[in-house]
């Protein structure tokens, strides 16, 4: 970015000159993002290099009644929350805050700044003989904290004991200018002076008898910033086995997932349909349709990581399971799919962030999303409703792509639906758009759960839930009193 | 004091008569609960072990009664505090208890999905042998088999033996059925939704943040009615048969599951191996057990106990000891488990406890007190009747290997003065998913004013002490409305949200403040 004339003197006071920027080519662009929020110019945008200078700028917008967006990850943005809800908005840009704090081999713990993206922090972890928990083939530009706070799945349901994993503790400046420490991290002292203690900002709970990271958590940068956080990392595996089996319906495969997490088997468990497993395979669209036409409709992959004292003994016995509970059901695990689809294909393209263009924009160039939470024995009823109504809407469902992970430890799982479209068609974006909206409330009213409510998603996921609507109001107005962070989304 | 009429009419017609009581005799059985002898001796009302009789105490059958008894104490100026099992209450004028014990259903649960739903008085016990039934269990917290599993998840602590593979409590919560301290029902995640138990985070920010964290608000923030828990692989049978009377009732370890009683030169090598076992995730149920503690928890007597200790076998082969159970769903899941602990035997120069490995009885105390924490609160408390916790240490290994020595020496200076037992080495400690507690426990007699108010010292200055070396803040330095302006300001000044928080939410300080925060001025 270049830095444009400067008439913000209070914000230059701040974050210096040339960290403040106002090119109207540049608003233009972040007035609007790839999902149909309603675009709205920002004021300017300002790159804080310190958490102090974060709370500044908080302290700041509390005396001017200035609306912050924090922003972590870059473009492209896919939810609308890295779009102003109101005018005269400053977009508190944390790219450059992007340094890898600390990578603790012994406690499996890293801390990182907010700016750092999946590609930066895997290779810190890799030399100490670490790996990240990670999403389905993140963006490369996705900021690992953006992820974590967002609570986005990772992978490895099975090492999810909480839904707030991997995110351990947090430094977070909240809306009324107050810097705030989670977790184990909150004290005793300084970060420096626990580690003299033998600490490592692991445990993240507390302090006392608060999880207040839980309630910035999912909130879209509406509580406060987070200026670092301390994830929990696994060991780096030496070898992976990884395996696919095939079914012509989900229903198959989400019967072996229930299986697999009631006796905790393997790291890696998700269902894909043809059309996502083809799109993180392929580098563009024509590749992705033919690879999708050969593929069977619904894949389920599994993986163990070898590990630990023992690596191989610790796939042997796990393999062993793994064929015989699929034997039992029925399945045929395999190692290779028809046209030339490996699993250890998979495996490796999982251990990176996405290569560009990001594997849902590979078939037409823009995608939206559909996705919330329920239980693997509902998620085929939901899917094959989102389906029905796409057909009906007239959407190609050969395009449309399904993702089923299994979450904190099988007791639920994330479900999304991706709907790739030609963002310069305006018709089929209009049809995407509606049928998102229309679709999404018949989920919701099928027992679908928005945990994650984005746009207009959030009007009907609060709707269903007064008090808990209230009772977020009230948080609202303890931890910024004035709305000065992201107004306009979720229910504030 | 006596309620008055109307406020006590207003609350009968609630619950009916049968279940509201202002009679002193039933009240005085109010009076009475785990560390009473310590809150009384702190001056907060009441005489040695009993805390002021509450005007009434009431026994709702459901949720809807839950709240309007909420409402009333709101509309009349009262004051509530509702407990499932039990610890500490408040009494005393215009204060009443609400005892949840009629509301003590196993709700569901459903197996496919790994989840239980429970309301409070179902203890932890009926909910593990309900669970292994359909091959699955709950995480079985360290109070014991008799207490509330509910409570745990959402009011008080979570550890337990059990967390290596069973998780802490706080981080098994799902949905939740919540009763505020104003009377409006909030119901976590997606229960509130209308879409069933299975998240109890959303949509948007998480109020399980409010709800608690390490610890729960004990009672301070309203009335949990019913929550939903995480349930675990069982590896064992689907009944787990016993014979002989509890405490002393014996069985044999299910043929899936191994023992295992390791020592180690020292406490390094010994901290070493526990990250190590950590890492590799192979523990069912982990114990770092000091061995007079393991003499309490496996004999039946006090006499038991000290003959054990006395004969010198704990000694020779558990000095920085370590217990574990290993379970698996296959035999070549166990014994690559078991491959595991050897070479980090082998790799951190400990040993097993040869001859406590061929004690079938000791194998089955582990399980007995690890897996259904049966007996560990009485065994371990037997000796002089109090335990306590002094240093109080959550977060990594280190933490603990760097206190271990300082925090024996701190507490060597009380027993040395007879205040409490000296119990030799004395951390016990076991792992979650992400991080090692390690608490350590002396023995006071609560019936010795010298040995309560030395045990008083000993905690202040075991706090002291530990916020001095930064390793983390003692365990009622977390908790309680009394500790949050002392302790808050070094911790990320929390007291100063959590007082925010009781102010929004409980406006009339209908809710007992005691166990959380008065709110903000």
């Amino acid at each position: 970015m270049n830095p444009a004339v400067i008439p913000h003197d209070d914000l230059t006071d701040i974050v210096g000159r040339d960290r403040v920027f106002d090119d109207p080519n540049l608003l233009r662009r972040l007035a609007r993002d790839e999902s149909f929020a309603t675009p709205t110019t920002p004021r300017c945008v300002v790159q804080p290099a310190t958490p102090e200078q974060v709370q500044e700028l908080v302290r700041w917008a509390n005396r001017t009644a200035t609306p912050l967006v924090p922003v972590s990850s870059g473009a492209p943005h896919f939810r609308g929350d890295t779009v102003p809800g109101e005018g005269g908005a400053v977009i508190v840009d944390l790219s450059t805050m992007n340094a890898v704090l600390r990578v603790d081999r012994r406690n499996r713990v890293a801390m990182i700044e907010p700016g750092v993206t999946y590609g930066e922090l895997l290779p810190a972890l890799r030399r100490e003989g670490l790996a990240p928990y990670m999403p389905l083939l993140p963006r490369r530009t996705k900021s690992v904290v953006g992820s974590m706070l967002e609570r986005e799945p990772i992978t490895m349901g099975r090492h999810q004991w909480d839904i707030q994993d991997p995110l351990l503790c947090i430094e977070v400046i909240f809306g009324n200018g107050e810097l705030f420490r989670t977790g184990s991290a909150a004290g005793p002292g300084t970060i420096e002076e626990q580690r003299q203690a033998g600490g490592a900002q692991m445990r993240g709970m507390g302090p006392g008898q608060t999880d207040l990271q839980r309630i910035v958590q999912g909130a879209q940068g509406t509580m406060g910033i987070v200026t670092w956080a301390t994830m929990k990392c696994r060991l780096l595996p030496t070898v992976t086995e990884a395996f696919l089996v095939a079914s012509e319906s989900p229903e198959p495969l989400l019967a072996l997932g229930h299986e697999l997490f009631r006796i905790m088997l393997g790291d890696d468990v998700f269902v894909l349909n043809a059309h996502n497993l083809a799109a993180i395979l392929t580098d563009d669209a024509e590749s992705l349709r033919r690879l999708r036409a050969a593929l069977p409709a619904w894949i389920l992959y599994f993986a163990v990581d070898g590990t630990g004292v023992l690596p191989e003994e610790r796939i042997a016995y796990q393999v062993e399971q793994w064929q015989d509970l699929a034997q039992r059901l029925g399945l045929r695990p395999v190692k290779n799919l028809p046209a030339g689809v490996r699993a250890d294909h998979v495996a490796r393209s999982l251990t990176a962030p996405s290569t560009d263009p990001y594997w849902k924009l590979r078939l037409s160039g823009g995608c939206e999303d559909v996705f919330f939470l329920t239980t693997l024995d509902r998620a085929a009823a939901m899917v094959r409703l989102f389906h029905e109504r796409a057909e009906r809407a007239g959407y190609p469902t050969r395009d449309l792509g399904t993702y089923v992970q299994p979450t904190v430890q099988g007791t639920s799982c994330h479900c999304e639906l991706n709907l790739p479209y030609d963002p310069g068609d305006g018709a089929a974006a209009g049809a995407v758009r509606t049928l998102v909206e229309e679709a999404s409330v018949a989920l919701a009213n099928a027992g679908a759960f928005f945990s994650r409510p984005y746009g207009r998603c959030a009007d009907f996921a609060y709707r269903r839930d007064a008090v808990s609507t209230m009772a977020l109001k009230k948080l609202k107005a303890i931890f910024d009193p004035q709305h000065v962070m992201n107004p306009g989304k979720l229910c504030f | 004091m006596a309620l008055s009429r109307d406020a006590y009419v207003a609350l009968r017609d609630v619950v009916g008569h049968e279940f509201i009581s202002d009679d002193p005799v039933i009240l005085d059985s109010y009076s009475f609960y785990f560390l009473s002898e310590l809150i009384t001796a702190l001056g907060h009302g009441g005489e040695k072990k009993f805390i002021p009789r509450p005007a009434a105490v009431l026994l709702p059958e459901n949720t809807v009664q839950v709240q309007e008894i909420v409402r009333v104490c709101n509309r009349k100026g009262l004051r509530f505090h509702a407990f499932s099992t039990g610890v500490v209450c408040e009494g005393g004028e215009d204060r009443i208890q609400i005892d949840l014990r009629r509301m003590n259903r196993i709700v569901d649960i459903d197996a496919k999905n790994k989840i239980a739903v429970i309301e409070p008085y179902v203890s932890n016990a009926r909910l593990f042998h309900a669970a292994i039934k359909k091959g699955l269990r709950a995480h079985v917290h360290a109070a014991g088999a008799n207490t509330s599993p509910l409570a745990s998840a959402t009011s008080v602590g979570g550890e337990g033996p059990d967390n290596p593979s069973a998780g802490y409590s706080s981080r098994n919560v799902l949905g939740v059925e919540w009763v505020l301290p104003t009377g409006e029902l909030l119901q976590l995640g997606a229960l509130g939704a209308g879409a069933g138990w299975f998240c109890g985070d959303g949509p948007g920010p998480s109020l399980r943040g409010m709800m608690r964290g390490v610890f729960g608000a004990f009672g301070g923030l309203g009335v949990f009615t019913r929550v939903a828990v995480k349930l675990y692989p069982w590896h064992g049978p689907a009944v787990f048969k016993g014979h002989g009377l509890p405490p002393t009732y014996d069985g044999e370890l299910p043929a899936n599951m191994r023992c295992f009683f390791a020592g180690f030169p020292t406490s390094d090598q010994m901290y070493d191996a526990v990250n190590a076992v950590w890492e590799e995730g192979i523990a069912h149920t982990f114990n770092r057990m000091p061995r007079s503690f393991l003499c309490y928890a496996m004999s039946d007597s006090n006499e038991a106990a000290w003959e054990l200790w006395q004969s010198g076998l704990l000694d020779r082969e558990l000095t920085n000891g370590i217990s574990l159970i290993l379970a698996g769903h296959s035999p070549a899941e166990l014994d690559y488990k078991e491959k595991v602990l050897h070479e980090i035997l082998r790799r951190t120069g400990g040993r097993l406890a040869e001859t406590l490995q061929q004690e079938p009885r000791l194998a089955l105390g582990v399980l007995r007190t690890s897996i259904l924490s049966d007996h560990v609160f009485r065994g371990v408390s037997r000796p002089s009747g109090g335990i306590l916790e002094g240093y109080y240490l959550n977060e990594s290994v280190d933490v603990s290997r760097l206190s271990h020595d300082a925090s024996y020496a701190h507490t060597k200076t009380y027993t040395d003065q007879g205040i409490c037992i000296d119990n030799g080495e004395t951390n016990w400690g076991t792992f979650s998913d992400i991080a090692y507690l390690s608490e350590q426990i002396p023995h006071f007699d609560p019936r010795d004013e010298k040995s309560v108010q030395g045990m008083l010292d000993l905690l202040a200055t075991s706090y002291q002490k530990q916020f001095e070396t930064r390793s983390g803040a003692g365990l009622f330095a977390n908790i309680g409305a009394l500790m949050n302006d002392t302790f808050g300001p070094m911790l990320s000044n929390v007291h100063v949200w959590k007082k925010k928080i009781k102010k929004a939410f409980d406006p009339n300080t209908a809710c007992d403040p005691m166990g959380y925060a008065f709110p903000e001025d």
